[in-house]
């Protein structure tokens, strides 16, 4: 008896264990593919603003790290996940389908301007309709650290 | 309101007498506009915050330039003048709920405090926004020179400290609205014309301007200090 009770013990806490393990693997996943989201995002933004010359490749590239992660990403918000060191508002989970619609949204507009974009003034057209979706997600999903 | 000043009869005093020079009440009004600018700039479809990092910028030079002017301008710009003990604040404090205040030609003993306590919040908010970044496109003048995690902490802090700084703002705004419209100390006015009627007042009167040389070096001093330490410390001056 009491041995079925340790061994119930211990097989209950090493389940709550990997609970805990897999919801912060999570939570570090998602930050670290939106870590990749700034890296490419900030030299881009630099030529939105002149600061750095125009540069189609790294351009191209940005837009495929969107377009990719953004599909990533999805998953990654899992019912119950809100917990712990993340920025995620539990909004998150009351307005699922809009908070999953902008990142479907987010990876079709990098997929167009991927092919829209061909020098720049089309990227001058077209990057800050793209990006303006962080912002948006951000404003109501993510927390104000 | 304010008695014009009249030169032809010299044997009669003016009706009002100075209170505030020309330079601290400038930088003033302008501090007032650009930190309203600041929060329109910021939520009214500055998308890139071009407009919101050079307002920010100019509002760095105003400080810089009120706290040298604090120290070498008009007398009722003074710091040294207007910033007394706790004690005077107390008994300021006092009088004012008795209903009979002392009048004061410049910043009254709590005023004054008020105005370092305005200066340091607002300063506070331009110096975390130097370092702050939304995550996405924008990164302010000196975001290259600091680590991620100090660059995380200002953008915080800049989100943190605002909120602050209204509840300090709408403190200031009454208690300037009550002095001049309840009370029988137009501040407001004097803060517009530089002058307050001849009365008795604690502090010594009239106040003496800083010169204009001065003003001006405060001011050319106050620009190197930012778009220079800006630069020496790494960064872009020019977002
Ligand atoms: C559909 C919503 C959504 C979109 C679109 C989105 N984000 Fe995020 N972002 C989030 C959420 C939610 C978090 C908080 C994640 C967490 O802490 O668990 C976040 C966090 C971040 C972080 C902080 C990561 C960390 O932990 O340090 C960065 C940087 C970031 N996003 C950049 C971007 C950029 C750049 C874009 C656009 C190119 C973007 N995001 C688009 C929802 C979004
Ligand atoms: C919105 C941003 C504002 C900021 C950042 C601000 C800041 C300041 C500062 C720093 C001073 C001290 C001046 C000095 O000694 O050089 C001051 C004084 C003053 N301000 Fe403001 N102000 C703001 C808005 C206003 C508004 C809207 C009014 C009008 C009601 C106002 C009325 C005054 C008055 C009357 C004084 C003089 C106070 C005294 O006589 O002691 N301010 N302000
Ligand atoms: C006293 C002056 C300033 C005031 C009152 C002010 C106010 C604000 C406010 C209210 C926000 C929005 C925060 C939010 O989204 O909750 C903001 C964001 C921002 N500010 Fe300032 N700011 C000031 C100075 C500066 C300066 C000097 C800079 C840099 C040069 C700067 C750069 C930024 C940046 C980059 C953001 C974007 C942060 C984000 O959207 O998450 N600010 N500011």
């Amino acid at each position: 008896m009491r041995l079925r009770l340790a061994v119930f013990a211990a097989f209950a806490s090493a389940l709550a264990a990997t609970a805990v393990m897999a919801q912060s693997d999570v939570i570090a996943q998602r930050e670290a593919l939106m870590k990749e989201f700034g890296r490419a995002t900030r030299p881009v933004g630099g030529m939105l603003r002149g600061g750095t010359p125009f540069d189609l490749a790294a351009v191209q590239s940005a837009l495929d790290v969107y377009a990719r992660n953004a599909k990533a990403l999805v998953p990654l918000f899992p019912e119950g996940s809100g917990g712990g060191e993340t920025e995620a508002l539990p909004s998150i989970w009351q307005k699922k389908a809009e908070f999953d619609g902008l990142f479907d949204k987010f990876a079709a507009d990098a997929t167009a301007a991927r092919a829209a974009i061909t020098d720049e003034a089309s990227f001058k057209a077209i990057f800050p309709g793209v990006i303006r979706t962080c912002g948006t997600c951000h404003d109501s999903f993510r927390k104000k650290s | 309101m304010d008695a014009p000043l009249s030169r032809s009869a010299a044997t009669t005093p003016p009706a009002t007498v100075l209170a505030w020079d020309l330079p601290t009440r400038i930088a003033k009004w302008l501090l007032a506009v650009l930190v309203g600018l600041a929060f329109a700039s910021r939520y009214c479809g500055d998308g890139a915050l071009v407009w919101h990092q050079w307002n920010g910028l100019a509002i760095l030079v105003v400080l810089v330039f009120r706290v040298l002017w604090g120290l070498v301008g008009g007398s009722t710009a003074r710091f040294s003048r207007f910033l007394r003990g706790p004690g005077a604040v107390l008994s300021y404090g006092v009088a004012m709920l008795r209903g009979r205040p002392p009048h004061f030609l410049g910043h009254n003993p709590a005023g004054g405090w008020m105005v370092i306590a305005l200066l340091g919040v607002v300063g506070a908010q331009a110096l975390t926004g130097l370092f702050t970044t939304d995550d996405i496109a924008v990164y302010a003048p000196l975001t290259n020179v600091v680590s991620d995690e100090t660059m995380a902490r200002a953008s915080a802090w800049h989100q943190q400290i605002y909120p602050i700084l209204l509840l300090l703002l709408g403190l200031h705004v009454a208690a300037n609205l009550a002095h001049s419209f309840l009370g029988s100390d137009n501040l407001i006015a004097a803060m517009i014309t530089g002058r307050k009627p001849r009365g008795t007042f604690a502090d010594r009167d009239p106040a003496t301007p800083g010169s204009v040389a001065r003003a001006v070096g405060c001011l050319v001093v106050a620009i190197a200090t930012v778009f220079g330490g800006i630069a020496l410390a790494g960064g872009n001056p020019f977002p």
